[in-house]
């Protein structure tokens, strides 16, 4: 238990069902600063569920979520983003009627309070390559690829603390994918959560890996490891 | 006792009002999504309709035959001109059905004019319940609308129509991929809801004051019973009138009567805040 | 909110084009205004003095409105609320001008604070937003009337006293067709160029995004909520001031202040005009109020059923108004300028 006041985030007995099925079952985990981790499974693992339920959108039926030694549980959704914990959502979710611009500095305004300078809104659309986009071109207008990487950018200009990530390689090219896992690996200032189907890609991060079916953790460790695990490779046999 | 009685009688005449106009909303506000701001309108035309028909000597039976079939054809012809092309926008239809509300009421003020209409009780005078003097009216009306629920009750569960309703409601989509006509299902809803909002315009008449914008104050009623009730069931509609026609009516009893409508809009919100879903669920 | 905050919502940035357009057409219609009085009669001042105060009305809904994409469906109530608590503290409880002006103000922003704090917070939007706020002009309406002895019923209260202000003991009192009118002008551009620039920043584009997706401006770290009921609360304290004002000018209040058919009118002056321009539901509103003269003079009944009209009109025909007319004029230059930012809808 001493290392659960070292980690960043902690997470004990998380519950939560809908209608009856338990969606996520007695989860513990825990995750260090500047860690990254994915967690994949199969549909209905409860990947998703568990996301949710460490961004506030839902609120767990039983169990603990300690983030920097606060009790997450109960927070209104606002406050994640200030204390550190951003989500980028599955689907682009981003302001469609505004610039690429505009949509990064509302970004920004969310979490700062005018510290951060002009400079970083011009760092993060160099990172995410719509610095020609910037100006005249609303959301709405980029091409999908284009949208997740906005939604990146968007998640860090609220230079976060913890990074939740819900499938940001879904349709990127090869080439995106690659540049997204490099980015993903260069980042140490902050901790990432992954989650993620895409099995090449979880393959190319080669980091801590957790396995969940179910509902509940199956497995916990680095990725070569979790590969030739025979549980997983037992739940996985036939897909992928 | 003395005024228990006539209070209690009270209170189920506006539920039994409330009901009928709350589920013609509910219908069309449960079903289509669509917020009328006409149906108000749809009652006084109703209304109307029965002073029209005692001003030119005929029987208030005839007006009551006669004042939902006007609300249905009002309802077909609006739904076709207006509602139909806003399904998708909800809010525009609470702009267009607002005007449409104007112009009804101003027109009816330019044909009718301005004064109150003159409408005729049925039955004047009063029955003994237990030794107190009751309304024979009021008894007529909880009575009737009571038959009427019933009809729809059982329409809504027999009839091959009240099916295909039940289905829209659940899931349009699927309804529309079983075969069932949306479009001739919501005009058809649209219809019998403005029929059982003119059929409670008759009811109330002989109670209040017959004029051009009547229909205002029981629009925002209506309202409320179908957000605090729960759409989508007469079961949510009847639990919202309940509440709302006792509320207002004990309201009524002990203070000032606006306060009293005042203190109604306070609470349906604050039920609302608390239970975004109304009393009933789906 | 800290002090740093407050700077980096509403610090001003460079000028855009669309902050240019903004400005030429503003200059343009006060000059306009300001030279008026040289050829405009009695009546006409009077006239236009009344419709600059709507306008501030006007406004005070396009800033919610356009901003924060949620309708008020029955702002009258306070503008109503403000205009008969200027009209009974100056009559009945002798308080001077500017007291009353406050409590007007502080009377509306109080109600939207209660109300709005139970609907917003609940997650109430759009349609039932406007329900309940319709439902709220029409209650306050009734009580209006209820109370006849305090309020005057259907009739109002009459004979209210000029609006004065003192400065070190000297008097200002407004009376006489100029000094209304000039006030009235002063008033109108004040209200405009504030909420110009407060809305021009960052604090605009927060309210857009909440607009565009609540959800997303939350996990972003928005207090969403709390923006939309400070924006509600500003708004009904604009239509406070503005309805107190009417009411001290005109000398009367009625029961009509608070009800649906204005309610209604503003909606049209906004709608008309292009919600979220500020500038073109001013326009809009000299236009409607124009309009409802005219045909008011040759049918008192007429003109409700033309609104009537109108509004099933916006609908099908022009949701943009004025304004979608004016940035299609303008984006066969501007590329994609102008656009981005509260589009009409």
């Amino acid at each position: 238990m001493s290392q659960a006041s070292q980690a960043l985030l902690s997470v004990r007995g998380l519950e939560m069902s809908f209608g009856g099925v338990r969606a996520v079952r007695d989860v513990d985990l825990d995750l260090e600063a500047g860690e990254l981790l994915c967690v994949i499974g199969p549909n209905g693992a409860g990947k998703t569920t568990l996301l949710n339920l460490l961004t506030g959108d839902l609120k767990p039926l039983a169990g603990t979520i300690t983030f920097s030694g606060r009790s997450m549980v109960g927070r209104p959704l606002h406050e994640y983003a200030r204390l550190g914990i951003v989500r980028k959502f599955q689907i682009p979710n981003v302001f469609k009627e505004m610039t690429v611009r505009e949509n990064l500095e509302v970004a920004r305004l969310g979490v700062s309070d005018g510290r951060s300078g002009e400079g970083s809104v011009e760092e993060i659309l160099e990172l995410i390559g719509l610095k020609d986009q910037a100006e005249g071109v609303r959301a709405e207008e980029l091409a999908h690829g284009q949208k997740q990487w906005l939604e990146i950018g968007m998640a860090l200009m609220c230079r976060p603390k913890l990074l939740l990530l819900d499938e940001p390689a879904a349709g990127m090219s090869g080439q995106e994918t690659q540049k997204l896992a490099e980015m993903l690996l260069g980042w140490r200032r902050f901790s990432v959560i992954v989650i993620e189907h895409d099995m090449k890609f979880v393959r190319t991060l080669g980091s801590r890996t957790v396995v969940m079916h179910q509902g509940q953790i199956i497995c916990d460790g680095d990725f070569p490891t979790v590969e030739q695990d025979p549980l997983v490779c037992d739940i996985y046999l036939g897909r992928q | 006792m003395e005024t228990a009685l006539p209070a209690a009688l009270n209170a189920l005449t506006l539920i039994s009002i409330l009901m009928l106009v709350g589920l013609g909303m509910a219908i069309i506000f449960g079903m289509m999504g669509v917020i009328n701001l006409a149906h108000g309108e749809f009652m006084t035309l109703g209304a109307f309709t029965l002073s029209c028909i005692q001003t030119l000597g005929g029987s208030y039976w005839l007006g009551l035959a006669l004042a939902p079939l006007v609300g249905l054809a009002f309802g077909f012809l609006i739904e076709g001109l207006v509602i139909r092309h806003l399904y998708t926008r909800p809010f525009e239809t609470i702009l267009a059905t607002w005007g449409v509300s104007l112009i009804i009421q101003k027109l009816l003020e330019i044909i009718f004019g301005s004064d109150m209409q003159p409408v005729f009780n049925p039955f004047e005078g009063a029955v003994s319940i237990l030794g107190v003097a009751c309304p024979a009216y009021r008894l007529f009306l909880v009575a009737f609308t009571g038959l009427v629920i019933a009809l729809c009750l059982l329409a809504f569960r027999r009839s091959r129509f009240g099916l295909d309703l039940r289905a829209v409601i659940q899931d349009r989509d699927m309804a529309a991929a079983m075969g069932i006509n949306i479009r001739r299902t919501n005009s058809l809803a649209f219809a019998i809801g403005a029929g059982l909002a003119a059929l409670s315009g008759v009811l109330v008449a002989p109670l209040v004051t017959v004029y051009a914008w009547m229909g205002v104050t029981f629009l925002s009623k209506a309202f409320f019973v179908v957000i605090v009730g729960g759409t989508g069931t007469i079961a949510g509609v009847a639990a919202g009138s309940a509440l709302i026609g006792f509320l207002e009516t004990f309201f009524n009893y002990t203070i000032h009567s606006s306060l009293a409508q005042a203190l109604v809009l306070i609470l349906a919100v604050v039920i609302f805040r608390f239970r975004p879903q109304g009393l009933v669920r789906r | 909110m800290s002090l740093s905050r407050a700077v980096v919502l509403f610090r001003q940035g460079p000028l855009s084009r669309r902050d240019g357009a903004f400005l030429v057409s503003a200059a343009g219609l006060f000059l306009l205004l300001l030279l008026y009085p040289l050829w405009g009669d009695s009546y006409g001042l009077s006239v236009m003095r009344d419709a600059l105060i709507m306008s501030v009305f006007a406004l005070s809904l396009d800033f919610m409105w356009g901003q924060t994409g949620l309708l008020s469906f029955g702002h009258s109530t306070f503008f109503g609320a403000g205009a008969y608590t200027m009209a009974l503290l100056t009559l009945k409880a002798g308080a001077g001008s500017l007291t009353a002006l406050l409590a007007a103000m502080a009377a509306s922003a109080v109600v939207a604070l209660l109300v709005g704090y139970f609907l917003i917070y609940a997650g109430v939007r759009r349609e039932y937003f406007a329900i309940v706020t319709l439902a709220l002009a029409l209650i306050g309406q009734q009580i209006i009337l209820s109370f006849a002895e305090l309020t005057g019923g259907d009739a109002g209260l009459i004979d209210l006293p000029f609006l004065s202000f003192g400065l070190n003991g000297a008097k200002f009192t407004f009376s006489g067709d100029k000094p209304l009118y000039f006030f009235a002008l002063g008033l109108a551009a004040v209200v405009l160029l504030g909420l110009w620039l407060a809305v021009r920043g960052s604090y605009g584009k927060i309210l857009r995004a909440i607009q565009s997706s609540e959800q997303r401006a939350q996990a972003l770290g928005h207090n969403a909520a709390g923006h939309l009921l400070i924006a509600f609360t500003v708004s009904a304290a604009l239509a406070g001031l503005s309805g107190a004002i009417f009411t001290s000018v005109q000398g009367i209040v009625t029961p009509e202040l608070i009800g649906p058919i204005l309610a209604t009118e503003v909606i049209v002056w906004v709608a008309v005009g292009g919600r979220g321009s500020l500038i073109g539901p001013m326009i809009g509103c000299f236009l409607v109020v124009r309009m409802r003269q005219e045909i008011s003079s040759v049918s008192t009944t007429l003109w409700p059923l033309i609104l009537g009209a109108f509004f099933v009109l916006v609908v099908f025909v022009a949701p943009g108004g004025l304004m979608t007319l004016a940035r299609w004029l303008g984006s066969l230059k501007l590329p994609g300028g102008g656009r981005g930012q509260g589009a009409a809808r």
